[in-house]
């Protein structure tokens, strides 16, 4: 009997505490409100490695011991979907095999050769120039989703800025800058930026005038989606090392002794090696510079083709054009610790700013003891407004405040709903990464009138960008601390008020987290001709769903519920489409799509090639006097920062074929590939913030007659892969 | 993400589970005792266990449990006690916390000899479920120790209880585990009247809810949303240990009833200086029958 209960009570035990275990949760959940593959500290041009568009594979079996033999021929596309193709070859068999890339992005081509040496070659079908190519057992070829944020691209930008390499730690770092004591030590916590706990440490050579910051970053990872709060402070006022995750350095100096000083970017992990990637937001790590230089106002040109860091104009190598943000005091989170309060720090974070100010470029001399250390702009240097704005923090001209205030009204921001605007919406959500952009010749993207902020003149006015990047593809704000505090305000009611088509028909304002289709850009096609459409930039999309609305009823659509339908007619004329795009559960509202279709077009979509585009940018006459490269020559330093002329761009001291490709190379940059219609190679010319005005065969907005043959070769040549 | 239908059908098959055991175990008990019960109300000064000012929160529950014991003798000295019960509190201002629980606690008895002076030694099995209004807060829970209790005189009675228990819950910050010593005496200050006093000291994981701060976060084995305080608070487990007294007086109304009146204070000390305090007042009513 007394067995029996035994047994039976510890079957009571095990099934309650067995039978019955319990799930662990911890309630907490990350809020659903960025729209799919969405990159925060990313450009808008992310320089996709491919664009949408039919590729071939092409491989060749250059020895094999044993014949025939299988071969798998396995593509990963950087939307995360693959496929495999097997088949057996011989030696000196070539195989030819066409895929899609339905997303622009990059890709991974593996070949098992089974023990083969082989090439393999990926190109643009149709083309004779190839995008990549490699041989040798098992060969492979990587091309990064983005071109500006892989490892190599990284290195270069090291190798750049510290090509003796004397700067791979920290402490080297430190010993080469100079750093003993700091000029001024200060902690708080960045609320509105990255919302780190930051111990910055700051100095400036008397002697040379170079300027050198580091900053320690305190995270406090232990509680699940208040990775940036409040705990972040009391971690860098404790000085918990625990919670230092990485520390960042900032430079304002040459790369050789008595060179053009600008400012380089380090990132170091908490033991002091300098770090190629890193993770400023918890959403991946990113590639330097790119994850600074995004919202420092620089600008990210690819690798060259010898795997260098990219030129911009006439600057050396690794100078991406970039500038150290000032610091509002007004923004940042204190403690109450003694000696950390603002008004313990207040003076230390002054002199800062001060030191922030000496490496903005001076166009003129002043007569104000702040502006001594600045020097005169070189070549077409950005210069902004940004000094203006730290002056008028510390009270104007000789900054005779000591305590910050931010109070700052761009002059081009009138009275009324305008200035509070700039208040509710630009100061807070735009400023930051906007105020330090542009050049001397162009500088609409500064947003300091509202007309260039909001205007709705795409010449001059940015209200439809704005709509796309905000309302649309929800990657503005860039940073996703800025972006959570947006969504969370006020602000969208009061910045949709002024963009058009922000509102819907029922008066909400729409969220970037809704389907939105976008079936790029209006095109000219020729009849009887096969045209690959895509819906590759809609936003939140699984589905598709496309539509002839009007123009002759010979056209048609094959595949229309596909990501990349055909159209074809034969008849000449307009086109009308529309594409709708479903989320799993919503439809977006019909985007419209105009197509024009021609019997004659020269050349012929399919066979334009690099040659074509470059005999535009040198030869033609796009305004009544001059070409592109009338402005855009390298002799030119003043004028824009892009160069269509032929002249030695690798620095061998020839020019040639070489530099023809870099030549090549250089437009690929100026195409976005995940937004075409936004590439500068299009958006300029047609007379979007360019400085050169509206040019002839550009007009898209039938401005000047309505002549955009032009544009129409550039853009079919960017459709088509921008082949070589 | 549980899902209340979820939530729903895992809490009916607890019961269901505990039901088929008591089926299974009570019908081969032997002698059954009466049944007990008992109503009570208790204020707690820190219900959320807190160490600032601003995180402690106070609040009032009415408890009542009723319990049923069955004797099986195993020998002349020895013998099985098993005691199902069912218990239910309900709070004031914090409803998250109200909660059933329903559980069998299991005792083997061993009385050396029938001497008024021979101490009881007894070893004990107990487990419990509990279904709170708290999405978290639900559990399994078992408690697993040994305990003397002794007559030493005519007026005082000592006993002393050491235990292992676990809590297996829903939420991860409730999955805990502790020791516990025990040591009570009884002392009859009348006819009617008991006065007792309990120390307990418990070593192993204590849980605290309050706005996260650096000190607490740091100690903390493990950190979750609680959705019984708001205010940005969460719930943290953390290593330490507990000290809690109790004085009570039991006074005896007629040979069924009696009211009895407590008082706790517990002190707690947890990894990283953490620590807090929580005071107990509480007065029931008992009843056999």
């Amino acid at each position: 009997m007394m067995l029996r209960h035994t047994l039976l009570i510890l079957w009571l035990v095990l099934a309650l505490l067995a039978g019955c275990s319990r799930s662990d949760e911890t309630g907490f959940e990350t809020p659903a409100t960025i729209a799919a593959g969405t990159d925060f500290l990313m450009f808008p041009n992310p320089q996709a490695s491919l664009g949408v568009g039919d590729y071939n594979v092409v491989f060749s079996n250059i020895t094999l011991p044993l014949s025939p033999a299988a071969y798998v021929l396995t593509v990963i596309y950087s939307d995360g979907t693959s496929e495999a193709f097997t088949g057996t070859w011989t030696t000196g068999q070539t195989v030819t095999q066409p895929i899609e890339v339905k997303r622009a992005g990059g890709i991974t081509i593996l070949l098992n050769s089974s023990g083969a040496t082989a090439s393999l070659t990926l190109g643009v079908t149709g083309a004779a120039s190839t995008v990549a190519s490699t041989s040798g057992v098992n060969p492979s070829i990587t091309l990064s989703r983005f071109k500006i944020d892989e490892i190599a691209y990284a290195q270069a930008y090291y190798q750049a800025i510290d090509p003796g390499n004397n700067k791979d730690t920290l402490e080297k770092w430190k010993a080469a800058n100079g750093f003993g004591a700091c000029d001024y030590e200060v902690r708080f916590r960045d609320v509105h930026d990255l919302g780190y706990g930051r111990h910055m440490c700051a100095r400036r050579d008397i002697g040379t005038g170079d300027i050198a910051v580091w900053v320690e970053n305190f995270q406090v990872t232990a509680v699940p989606g208040q990775n940036y709060g409040p705990l972040n402070l009391e971690a860098v006022v404790n000085d918990d090392r625990r919670w230092h995750v990485s520390t960042n350095a900032i430079e304002y100096s040459p790369v050789t002794l008595g060179g053009v000083k600008f400012v380089k970017f380090y990132t170091f992990t908490p033991t002091g090696e300098r770090k190629l990637l890193t993770n400023l937001d918890g959403r991946g790590d990113k590639a330097m510079p790119t994850v600074c230089i995004s919202c420092h106002g620089g600008r990210a040109q690819p690798l060259t083709a010898a795997g260098l860091f990219g030129t911009i104009g006439a600057e050396v190598s690794g100078n991406a054009l970039a500038r150290i943000q000032p610091i509002n005091v007004d923004t940042l989170d204190f403690s109450s610790v003694p000696g950390f309060t603002r008004g313990d720090q207040e003076a230390k974070l002054k002199g800062i700013n001060q030191l922030v100010l000496c490496s903005y470029p001076r166009p003129a001399p002043t007569a104000f003891l702040e502006d001594a250390c600045r020097l005169p702009p070189v070549n077409n240097e950005w210069q902004g407004t940004t000094a203006a704005m730290i002056k008028s923090w510390y009270g104007g001209d000789g900054m005779p405040n000591a305590t910050l205030s931010d109070i700052y009204m761009p002059s081009g921001w009138t009275a009324g709903a305008q200035q509070d605007l700039y208040r509710t919406v630009v100061a807070p959500y735009c400023r930051v990464c906007h105020a330090l952009r542009g050049t001397a010749n162009q500088n609409d993207i500064d947003f300091t009138t509202f007309t260039k902020f909001a205007g709705t003149n795409p010449a001059t006015g940015y209200a439809d960008r704005i709509k796309h990047h905000v309302f649309d593809k929800g990657n503005m704000p860039l940073a996703l601390l800025k972006y959570n505090e947006f969504w969370s305000s006020s602000a969208p009611a009061t910045l949709a008020a002024v963009i058009p088509g922000a509102i819907d028909g029922s008066g909400n304002v729409l969220r970037p987290t809704r389907p939105v289709a976008k079936p790029g850009p209006n095109r000219t096609v020729l009849t009887n001709t096969n045209v690959q459409l895509s819906a590759a930039e809609s936003v939140n999309a699984v589905s598709y769903r496309w539509q002839i609305t009007g123009g002759a009823a010979t056209s048609t659509l094959t595949n229309p519920n596909s990501i990349r339908p055909i159209f074809n007619t034969s008849v000449a004329g307009t086109y009308t489409l529309q594409l709708i795009v479903n989320d799993g559960s919503t439809d977006s509202d019909p985007a419209p799509l105009t197509i024009t279709a021609s019997a004659t077009l020269t050349p012929v979509p399919a066979a334009i090639r690099f040659v074509d585009i470059k005999n535009i940018l040198q030869n033609n006459g796009v305004t009544p006097t001059t070409t592109c490269a009338g402005c855009h020559v390298n002799s030119n330093p003043g004028g824009p920062p892009v160069y269509y002329n032929n002249y030695d761009r690798n620095g061998d001291g020839l020019i040639n074929a070489t530099d023809d490709h870099q030549f090549y190379l250089d437009m690929r940059a100026r195409i976005n590939f995940t937004n075409i219609e936004a590439s500068p190679l299009l958006r300029k010319p047609s007379g979007h913030h360019h400085a050169g005005g509206l040019l002839l065969g550009f007009d898209i907005d039938n401005l000047i007659g309505g002549n955009r043959t032009h544009y129409d070769t550039f853009l079919n040549w960017i459709l088509n892969g921008a082949p070589e | 993400m549980r899902t209340h239908d979820t939530g729903y059908a895992r809490t009916r098959a607890r019961w269901r589970a505990l039901g088929l055991c008591f089926a299974l175990i009570l019908p081969g008990a032997a002698r059954a005792a009466g049944w007990s019960a008992d109503l009570g109300v208790t204020y707690d000064n820190n219900v959320t266990l807190a160490e600032n000012a601003s995180d402690i929160l106070s609040d009032t529950f009415v408890s009542t449990s009723i319990a049923k014991s069955f004797s099986q003798a195993l020998g002349e000295r020895s013998r099985l006690v098993y005691r199902p019960f069912v218990l239910a509190q309900a709070y004031d201002k914090y409803d998250g916390l109200s909660f059933v629980a329903a559980g069998m606690n299991l005792t083997y008895q061993y009385r050396p000899s029938g001497a008024v002076l021979a101490p009881t030694w007894s070893a004990f099995a107990k487990t419990w479920v509990e279904e709170y209004k708290s999405k978290f807060r639900d559990s399994n829970r078992y408690s697993v120790g040994a305990s003397v209790r002794r007559v030493l005189t005519d007026r005082l009675t000592f006993a002393a209880v050491v235990s292992a228990n676990g809590r297996d819950s829903d939420g991860v910050v409730w999955d805990t585990h502790d020791r516990s010593l025990l040591l009570n005496l009884d002392y009859e200050l009348a006819r009617r009247a008991l006065l007792y006093a309990t120390l307990d000291y418990r070593d192993g994981d204590i849980v605290s809810t309050a706005v996260p701060t650096l000190k607490i976060v740091d100690a903390a084995n493990a950190i979750q949303t609680d959705d019984v305080f708001g205010g940005n608070r969460l719930a943290y487990r953390l290593t330490g240990h507990t000290l809690v007294g109790k004085l009570g007086l039991n006074f005896r109304l007629n040979e069924t009833d009696s009211l009895d009146l407590s008082a706790w204070y517990a002190h707690a000390d947890a990894d990283g200086g953490i620590r807090y305090d929580r005071t107990i007042v509480s007065v029931a009513y008992l009843t056999r029958f």
